[in-house]
C-alpha cells in the first residue's frame, strides 16, 4: 500500500452513516463493522476515489495532526480495510477484470 | 377462455437435505431447523410442527399434523413463522415487546428470558396498552416508524404472573413447549387499537446489575443491536440483508436507543417502570 494508491469499495460491501460513525456490512461474510469518527472520514474520502496522499492531506487540513502521523495512520487503516476485504486497490480491480 | 390449473400429487414433499440454518435451544437440541425447498422454505420445529413459507413470504402452510396442540401451532405461527415470513416481504420484525403510551410506543428488545413480556405487562397493567409481547413489527409510514399491534395475548412465567396479576386472572391454553401461561388481552390488559409511533427502544441486558441502569446508545451501536434482534429468513439472501440493513440504518436516525439493565427482582419492577417513564418523558 502506498500513498499513490486509490481504493474502491467492492460490490459486496455496504456502508451507512450512523451519527458520527459508519457501519459497514460485508455481504459475503455477513459481518458488520463500525468505523469511528476518524475512520469514517478516511472511508468517506477514500470512497471518493482520491489517492491516499490526498486523503492524508484532507486529514491534515481538518484535524490537529501532523503530516507524518496522518500519512502513517491512513496507510495503516487502508491496509486493514484491504486485509478485511472492505476496500480494494483500483489496480487490483483492473487486474481482476481484464 | 384459457385457464390453467396446477395438478399433481399433493402428499409428496421434497426430500429434505441438511438444514441450512438451525436455531438451538439454550439447553441443547434444535429448536428450529431451516430448509430450502424448490418453492421457498420449510421450517421444522422438531416434534412440534412444520411449516412451509413461499420464497416471497406471502404464503404459509402448516404441513400435516405433527402432534402439537392447535394452541401450540397457532403460537409458533404467530411468534416465529409469521415474523420470519414477513422478513421475506422486506418487513421489519424484531424479537421484542412494545407498549402504547397513549400515542407513543416504547419497545423492549432482547433475547428469550430477558424480561420483554414482564416489562410489557408491567406497563400494560398501569395504563399503557399492549402492542405485542414478542414479534414486534415496525413499519415506516408518514415519516414515522410505527409499531403494529400483535395478536392480543401475553405469555408470562408463573412467577411473573403471580407477581403482576391477581390469581383469578383467566388464563388461556399455553403452547405445550413452554411453561409460560398465556393471558388474553381484555379488561386487565388492553391491546392497542392500532399502530403507534415508536419513540424509544430499549435493548434488555441481564448482566447481574445491582441497580437500574439506562445507557444511551450511539446510532452505530443501535444499528448493530437492531440487526441482531431482527427476524430474518435466509441469511444467505444478500438482497434481503441489504434491504434490511438499509431500513435499519434509516431507523437509527429517527429514534432513541438505550441499553437497559436492572436487577431481576419483582419488587423493583415498579421502580424500573418509573425510571423508564422518566427517561421517555425527557424527550416527549
Amino acid at each position: 500500500m502506498t500513498s499513490s494508491d486509490i481504493l474502491l469499495v467492492p460490490g459486496h460491501v455496504m456502508a451507512r452513516h450512523a451519527g458520527q460513525e459508519t457501519v459497514l456490512l460485508d455481504l459475503d461474510s455477513g459481518v458488520y463493522y463500525t468505523l469511528d469518527e476518524i475512520g469514517s472520514r478516511i472511508w468517506e474520502l477514500a470512497a471518493e476515489a482520491r489517492t491516499l496522499a490526498e486523503v492524508s492531506q484532507s486529514l491534515i487540513d481538518e484535524y490537529d495532526v501532523d503530516a507524518a502521523t496522518a500519512e502513517r495512520d491512513v496507510l495503516e487503516f487502508a491496509s486493514e480495510l484491504e486485509g478485511r476485504g472492505l476496500m480494494c486497490r483500483r489496480s487490483d480491480v483492473r487486474h481482476t477484470t481484464t | 377462455m384459457i385457464g390453467s390449473e396446477r395438478i399433481g400429487p399433493d402428499d409428496v414433499n421434497p426430500r429434505l437435505t441438511e438444514p441450512f440454518h438451525v436455531w438451538s435451544l439454550p439447553g441443547g437440541g434444535d429448536w428450529l431447523r431451516f430448509f430450502r425447498t424448490t418453492t421457498g422454505y420449510r421450517l421444522q420445529f422438531p416434534g412440534l410442527a412444520e411449516f412451509t413459507v413461499s420464497r416471497d413470504g406471502s404464503v404459509i402452510d402448516v404441513l400435516g399434523p405433527a402432534g402439537a396442540a392447535p394452541e401450540t401451532v397457532e403460537h409458533l405461527y404467530q411468534n416465529q413463522v409469521l415474523p420470519l415470513a414477513l422478513s421475506r416481504q422486506r418487513k421489519l420484525v424484531f424479537h421484542g415487546s412494545a407498549v402504547d403510551m397513549d400515542g407513543g410506543a416504547l419497545a423492549f428488545l432482547g433475547a428469550s428470558g430477558a424480561g420483554k413480556s414482564t416489562l410489557a405487562a408491567a406497563f400494560a397493567l398501569n395504563g399503557a396498552r399492549l402492542i405485542t409481547d414478542d414479534g414486534l413489527r415496525v413499519e415506516r409510514s408518514g415519516g414515522r416508524w410505527q409499531a403494529w399491534p400483535g395478536h392480543g395475548s401475553l405469555r408470562l412465567w408463573d412467577d411473573s404472573l403471580a407477581a403482576l396479576l391477581p390469581p383469578e386472572t383467566p388464563r388461556s391454553p399455553a403452547a405445550e413447549y413452554s411453561a409460560k401461561s398465556r393471558i388474553v388481552t381484555g379488561d386487565s390488559i388492553r391491546l392497542s387499537a392500532g399502530p403507534a409511533p415508536l419513540q424509544r427502544v430499549y435493548f434488555l441486558r441481564n448482566y447481574g446489575a445491582d441497580s437500574i441502569a439506562i445507557q444511551p446508545l450511539s446510532a452505530a451501536d443501535a444499528l448493530i443491536e437492531l440487526v441482531s434482534h431482527a427476524f430474518m429468513l435466509d441469511l444467505d439472501d444478500r438482497e434481503l440483508i441489504a434491504c434490511h440493513f438499509d431500513q435499519l440504518s434509516q431507523m437509527v436516525h429517527c429514534l432513541h436507543f438505550s441499553l437497559l439493565d436492572f436487577p431481576r427482582r419483582y419488587s423493583i419492577l415498579r421502580e424500573v417502570r418509573e425510571r423508564i417513564l422518566s427517561d421517555w418523558e425527557a424527550d416527549v
